[in-house]
């Protein structure tokens, strides 16, 4: 497959053309409203598309690690549970849907540890840890992923 | 359209010999519902006046981004109407079925002046507006549940409320087409967190400068009535605080203090129940009334069941509320530690 021009360069590229030669044309308030945040998603798409599947891999792989110092600290059984299915359903593969579900359940083993952690001292570390995660991995991605996103024609 | 909409009219009104459309145009700025504008002109024998209303209605199926419901819209705003003790535009009628509109849909009074959202974009100083809101808000939880519609959902108690909505963080995460484990940490936190009770109240469930219109002399009118409750007061502060963080400015944030002794002489309300951190207590748990809904609607859109771009912004007001409600969090439990630190 040709692979360049990449995903998000293409694009970018529908992007510009939205702002430079049809949003001057248009007059409309709701529609200018639109390609206002059609530009926003296009630039969304982008971001996503150049980082996504990296992104989740590596989520996976830290969370398979976290979970099961948990399991072995706590040894509480949804936690136990949820990082076992998600160890023996993982596919392996990097195809998208994939990998969605890949992620899901691995996301379903961090919730249950930071559940068995929440409210017990001698768990604050570990919790701490999880907290760590969501900020670092999750999170601070999104604010990523979120792009030039604004609360477009309000008020 | 027009002629429906001056068909519907004419249904309300025997005294007028015609009425005509002679403008009608969409809204911008409606995130949840079709809004329209009509410029309607009424001809009773020789006399002839013209007057500007604004149809509400229920976008296209599959189109919505938030599904609410117009029927208890249109309860809400009947009750208010009666009781006249919160300022808002008269509603006029309401198309129950779509019968007539080809959606359900409302008509009230249109506001000449604009929203407070409008003003506050073009001007540096806010003024008195930070206190006033406070106020208005106040007006809104002086509203006990008794004073409204045995219909509307009459929670048993204060806790059964709050665990409700937490609970409503578990609901909303099991449901969706994505594990979650920020929702998940935000419920277990609010579970073990739980701040003092108030009264249960009436509450608008989309407190936001948008929302609030001026009229010609300057006084407030509250809108967008699709989401009230009855529920903790502080359930509104909350929402109105994440909302503003994101499309500012937020009058409460730019100094929290004189904004919530304002709001507590209006209520009557106490500094242990009404201070920052319960309103940061509340700000993340009242985000999933409307965060329920919008992930539903994601969700729906991700299996192919729904469709629009309006819809696909709302991905970024999901990570937004994540990123916000971590920090806030955060903020939390270092007061609370410290706190403990202390005693």
């Amino acid at each position: 497959m040709i692979v360049r021009p990449t995903t998000s360069r293409l694009l970018r590229d529908v992007r510009h053309e939205l702002v430079e030669t049809i949003v001057p044309e248009v007059t409309s308030a709701t529609a200018q409203v639109a390609l206002e945040q059609i530009d926003i998603i296009l630039e969304q798409c982008a971001v996503r598309a150049d980082n996504e599947i990296e992104w989740m891999a590596e989520e996976v792989a830290e969370i398979d690690g976290f979970v099961g110092r948990v399991v072995d600290a706590t040894h509480d059984e949804p936690t136990t549970a949820a990082l076992q299915a998600a160890r023996h359903e993982a596919s392996g593969s990097l195809a998208l849907e994939s990998m969605c579900d890949d992620y899901n359940r691995m996301s379903e083993a961090l919730s249950c540890a930071i559940e068995a952690c929440m409210g017990d001292p001698e768990r604050a570390a570990l919790l701490a840890e999880a907290i760590g995660i969501l900020q670092a991995r999750r999170s601070d991605r999104e604010v990523d992923v979120r792009a030039n996103w604004r609360l477009v024609g309000r008020g | 359209m027009p002629e429906r909409v001056a068909a519907f009219l004419g249904l309300h009104r025997d005294d007028i010999d015609e009425i005509e459309v002679v403008a009608y145009e969409p809204m911008a700025g409606g995130y949840s519902r079709s809004m329209a504008s009509a410029r309607i002109r009424y001809r009773s024998g020789e006399v002839t006046l013209e007057e500007t209303v604004v149809l509400r209605g229920d976008p296209p199926p599959g189109h919505a981004m938030i599904e609410t419901d117009r029927d208890h819209e249109w309860m809400v705003l009947e009750a208010l109407t009666q009781l006249s003790a919160i300022p808002i535009p008269p509603a006029r009628h309401y198309d129950s079925t779509g019968e007539h509109l080809g959606t359900k849909a409302i008509v009230m009074d249109h506001v000449a002046g604009g929203s407070l959202q409008s003003l506050l974009d073009d001007v540096d100083d806010y003024g008195d507006h930070p206190t006033r809101l406070a106020r208005l808000w106040g007006t809104v939880h002086g509203i006990t549940p008794d004073q409204l519609p045995a219909a509307m959902p009459h929670p048993g108690s204060w806790d059964e409320r709050i665990d409700g909505l937490i609970e409503m963080w578990h609901i909303v995460e099991q449901r969706s087409v994505n594990s979650d484990p920020v929702s998940r940490y935000i419920a277990a936190w609010l579970a073990a967190n739980k701040p003092p009770p108030l009264p249960l109240r009436l509450t608008h469930g989309d407190p936001q400068a948008p929302n609030v219109m001026i009229d010609p002399d300057g006084e407030y009118l509250l809108v967008d009535w699709e989401f009230a409750s009855i529920g903790d007061p502080r359930e509104d502060l909350g929402w109105y605080n994440i909302y503003s963080s994101a499309a500012g400015p937020n009058l409460y944030t730019l100094d929290p203090e004189p904004f919530l002794a304002a709001y507590r002489e209006a209520t009557g309300f106490g500094e242990a129940e009404v201070n920052q951190w319960t309103v940061g207590y509340f700000t993340i748990l009242a985000g999933i009334k409307i965060g329920a809904t919008i992930s539903e609607q994601l969700d729906r859109f991700a299996m192919g069941e729904n469709s629009g771009v309006m819809t696909a912004m709302q991905l970024g007001s999901l990570s937004y509320g994540h990123e916000q409600n971590l920090a806030a969090i955060a903020g939390l439990q270092a007061a609370l530690d410290a706190q403990g630190a202390m005693s």
